[in-house]
């Protein structure tokens, strides 16, 4: 039976306590070994499918066949924790097996400012060993220049001791390609400081530089394919980010990095030849704002200038909806979107596809969208439709007027006409199915052709004499039943009743 | 039998203790290897032997098929073995993997062997999720397996692991 009053959690020892308490339903308990009959494959499936290195360790704990798996699982990807690397180098050292199987690692928020001196000092003993191994698989040299760089570095963009573990890291795993980094802020300094300083002192730290220092770049460059400067763990950078330059990466293929990284504090943008690797074919954009088009438009220049570029894949991320990251790109100028314009058709002139990922704002996820529907749209719609499709919640695409074979296109001047005249008018009205522009136009009730306008006016203003300041079309509703009855019928229709009255 | 329409878009499943299943081929043509095997030998009207599955977890998997008919079929460069960031698994699948450990491995093993790579996942994020913030007795517990390991071996691995324990 089920207990009433399973035990206090306080006094529990054991979480599975009712798998002795009581006989359970069949799915609580165990089958025969299931677990080891499944092959090494099915494990590692599992194992993969795990979220934190925690559930992982223990389940390195279990047995040794789970073990080996899980141990295999947390070097795929390495997702280092907060001052972890030291540690993770210390613990490597023993398993070079391991560091073998290390394809991919994150090395996650070392960006804050503490986090080098966490670090600390390099123990002499681990140092000795440190010496050891690098001495031993990349030759004595390295060492002098890694160890230089821990010495004298200053200024190292991503922290001297982190920059001086992930030296030795990336010389004892020879098959790291894929690598996520968040560089420090501005200048080395802590976010408090940034935000309170002028722009012109930002806008001197501001200068292109390289990703790491020396030995290091020299290290990686020439073997990541993958680079992440991620922000996801970010402690406050926001605009303070560094300006970076990629161009040693020789083999890199997709790149994926904050917007600011890309564009100055002085509101100006890098130049695409001095920051890109020569081998990229996809970029991904985070947290772009309205700079972007502006750099992509520089990118797409240096493209025309012959300038070699091989990505084939721009992916933009926005913290708006598709709606406003449209009008963000552009500043809802149309001298930009003319721009954006361009920018498509040079992007399909060099077989580059854009695709923009925006959210909506109850969620968090971010969703695919073509950009160009929504781009085609927007250059159609007239500025009081653009209105009323953002207050409508709705997407420019689903707005615009579309031929009869589904091809967007812009309102006729009829369709404007009435659309600015009868904004009055309920939308009842034109979801008739006998809509038609041309013989709406004609309406008197409609302040239709001009012949008829003169003549409503006149009426209209006989009845406000006995109305009061009420517009025409209310003081003949209010007059007699009919007029609501023109409302539901068909233009043709109410040219007739026009007449009669 | 003469063969309608409706008919040709059916295909037979033999399973392993011989009992066939028919379903809509769009249905079976979830599992890659019931796709690529149609394709190699054409549709000739003949049961497909699967013997590796027999009718109980067969039935379990097309009505998981049946659900997930409309979805757009997994991107090829999805790496298997890499971690996921997600463990989420839809309301609809969560209720179909309410379900004893011996059929959900078996699910699992299916999924494998029939290629069905979205099963697949959702069967080991199900496994994963039975794991996840347990100690390793109770992992132990849960799945009924054996600890091989020496007290020596244990404090091994945790000085190995403490590096990552932080995240």
């Amino acid at each position: 039976m089920v207990p009433n009053n399973p035990p206090k959690k306080g006094t529990m020892h054991d979480s599975l306590w009712y798998l002795d308490y009581y006989e359970g339903p069949s799915h609580l308990k165990p089958p025969l070994r299931m677990f080891d009959q499944l092959p090494n494959e099915l494990l590692i499936a599992i194992a993969a499918q795990t979220e934190t290195n925690h559930d992982l360790c223990q389940l390195s704990l279990v047995n040794r066949r789970l073990r080996n798996i899980a141990q295999s699982t947390l070097m795929n990807p390495v997702k280092m924790p907060h001052h972890g690397i030291r540690k993770f180098v210390e613990a490597m050292i023993g398993r070079l097996d391991l560091v073998a199987q290390i394809k991919e690692v994150d090395l996650g928020d070392f960006g804050c400012e503490r986090h080098g001196m966490q670090l600390g000092e390099c123990d002499p003993e681990l140092l000795k060993l440190c010496e050891d191994l690098v001495t031993k698989v990349a030759g004595a040299e390295q060492w002098t220049k890694i160890v230089l760089a821990k010495d004298i570095g200053q200024d190292d963009p991503w922290g001297i001791h982190s920059s001086f573990y992930l030296a030795i890291l990336s010389i004892i795993a020879p098959d790291l390609k894929i690598l996520s980094v968040e560089p420090r802020p501005l200048g080395n300094l802590s976010p408090d400081i940034l935000v309170d300083s002028p722009n012109q002192i930002l806008w001197e730290l501001q200068h292109l530089s390289p990703m790491f220092n020396a030995p290091l770049l020299q290290l990686l460059q020439n073997r990541l394919e993958d680079l992440t400067i991620s922000t996801k763990n970010s402690c406050f950078k926001g605009i303070h980010m560094r300006n970076i330059s990629f161009t040693g990466f020789t083999k890199l293929k997709r790149l994926s990095l904050p917007m600011q990284t890309l564009v100055c504090q002085s509101v100006d943008t890098t130049n695409p030849v001095a920051v890109l690797p020569p081998q990229l074919e996809s970029l991904e954009i985070k947290s772009c704002n309205g700079l972007i088009h502006k750099w992509i438009s520089k990118l797409f220049d240096c493209v025309g200038e012959d300038q070699p570029s091989k990505i084939r894949q721009l992916d933009l991320y926005f913290q708006h909806c598709l709606r406003s990251s449209v009008v963000l790109m552009c500043d809802g100028n149309d001298y930009y979107m003319s721009g954006l314009f361009l920018l498509r058709e040079m992007a399909s002139k060099y077989g580059c596809n854009i695709t923009a990922y925006t959210r909506s704002h109850s969620s968090d996820k971010h969703e695919a969208h073509e950009l160009q529907p929504e781009l085609d749209a927007l250059g159609l719609l007239t500025p009081p439709e653009a209105w009323m499709v953002a207050t409508k919640g709705e997407q420019f695409s689903a707005a615009v007027a579309r031929s009869d074979g589904g091809a967007p296109r812009a309102r006729t001047r009829l369709e404007q006409k009435l659309f600015l005249k009868n904004t009055h008018v309920p939308t009842a009205f034109f979801s008739s199915p006998t809509f038609d522009v041309a013989a709406w136009e004609k309406v008197l009730f409609f302040k239709g052709t001009r012949g008829t306008k003169a003549e409503f006016e006149k009426k209209k203003n006989k009845k406000e004499t006995g109305k009061g300041t009420k517009g025409g079309r209310v003081g003949r509703d209010s007059k007699s039943s009919p007029g609501h009855q023109i409302k539901r019928r068909g233009p043709a229709k109410t040219v007739e009743q026009e007449v009669e009255l | 039998m003469a063969a309608t329409s409706a008919d040709a878009k059916k295909v037979t499943l033999t399973t392993s203790d011989n009992a066939d299943l028919t379903v809509e081929r769009e249905v079976a043509e979830r599992s890659i290897l019931i796709k690529n095997l149609l394709e190699d030998i054409g549709d000739n009207g003949d049961a497909i032997p699967i013997p590796n599955v027999n009718e109980a977890v067969m039935k379990k998997v097309l009505e998981w098929c049946e659900q997930h008919r409309k979805d757009p079929p997994a991107s090829q460069d999805d790496d298997a073995d890499s971690r996921k960031k997600s463990t989420d698994i839809d309301e609809w699948d969560q209720k179909f993997m309410q379900v004893d450990q011996e059929m959900l491995f078996e699910i699992i093993l299916a999924a494998n062997y029939l290629d069905i790579k979205a099963l697949l996942d959702v069967g080991c994020k199900t496994v994963a999720n039975m794991i996840k913030g347990k100690s390793p007795d109770e992992i132990r517990k849960t799945f009924n397996i054996q600890n091989d390991f020496t007290p020596e071996e244990e404090d091994q691995i945790r000085r190995e692991n403490e590096w990552a324990e932080d995240r």
